[in-house]
């Protein structure tokens, strides 16, 4: 299991755009991807479960990824935050 | 003797702001009352399968809202319709619900209310008004997957021909997506906030909208 500490950067937080794009990217792969914030664990393929976080900007949250491809996913999504979700792009 | 004045003032939050005169197309509001009954454990199987067909359905009819989202309103709108197609292929629909009907042997209808509701109540307690919004989309999908399973189709707004103000209780994105173009004048709801998907769409048609009306 690969584990990894992420901060969201994004302005608006993992609204329903982002969060699309999160699951997109999470469902691309066979690991299991799980998202904690606060001691609540979520299924990281789970767009109603990333919508119940209501993470906005400046939420703290750390992703586990299990599986043959772990290393890939989070690589992926190391990708996706420095690009910040692509949130300033033409909005939402 | 002077008539009584028979006018009603509504009021609420502008959504979308400017001016609109024109007919009232009022939408029946559809109360679906969900029915429970229990599955045999024979029949459970095929109960499981009546709730993935709907699920089926109601992305087939997703897809071509997505397609007539991108067509009329832009990639922005479209968007929406892409995650309520993620919203579709979510484990909580999925999985979830599923395991609701193999393990106590109810109907799919109740199973996916429950799943629903269970999520509702986390989001309505949401301090961010843009994330409690959310709830909507969640509502609008499961809907539209009780219709498919309980084979109500319902009244739709693609049935207005003459420009008209649309009058609802509440108006999910799907519905405004639905609407022939050049055809709503405004929106007034008793549901819905400013961050609402459908106050959004508003306010790229520049049509004026006003939401929680009381």
């Amino acid at each position: 299991m690969t584990k990894k500490d992420y901060v969201i950067s994004n302005r608006l937080g993992l609204h329903a755009r982002p969060a699309s794009l999160f699951v997109k990217t999470t469902s691309r792969f066979t690991s299991a991807v799980k998202i904690i914030k606060d001691g609540q664990e979520i299924d990281g393929k789970s767009i109603m479960g990333l919508l119940m976080l209501a993470a906005g900007p400046g939420t703290p949250l750390t992703i586990t990824a299990d599986g043959p491809d772990e290393a890939d996913v989070l690589k992926a999504l190391d990708d996706l935050f420095e690009r910040h979700f692509d949130d300033d792009i033409d909005g939402d | 003797m002077a008539l009584e004045d028979p006018t009603i003032v509504l009021r609420g939050v502008a959504a979308s702001e400017g001016i609109a005169i024109g007919t009232a197309f009022v939408l029946e509001d559809e109360d679906v009352a969900i029915p429970r009954w229990e599955v045999h454990r024979d029949r459970v199987k095929s109960e499981v399968a009546r709730f993935r067909y709907a699920l089926g359905r109601t992305k087939d009819e997703m897809v071509v809202i997505h397609n007539k989202a991108l067509k009329v309103f832009g990639k922005s709108h479209a968007r929406l319709m892409d995650a309520y197609l993620l919203i579709l292929n979510d484990p909580f629909l999925n999985k979830d619900v599923i395991k609701i009907i193999e393990t106590t042997h109810v109907n799919a209808e109740f199973a996916l209310t429950q799943v629903i509701d269970r999520t509702i109540k986390v989001m309505e307690n949401f301090e961010d008004e843009y994330f409690r919004d959310r709830k909507y989309d969640i509502l609008d999908v499961g809907h539209k997957i009780l219709r498919h399973l309980m084979g109500h189709e319902k009244k739709t707004l693609q049935t207005i021909t003459d420009p008209s103000i649309i009058i609802a209780h509440n108006l999910t994105p799907t519905d405004t997506m639905n609407i022939k173009e050049g055809v709503a004048l405004g929106f007034a709801t008793n549901i819905g906030g400013k961050t609402a998907h459908t106050a959004l769409l508003a306010q790229s048609m520049t049509i004026p909208a006003v939401v929680g009306m009381r």
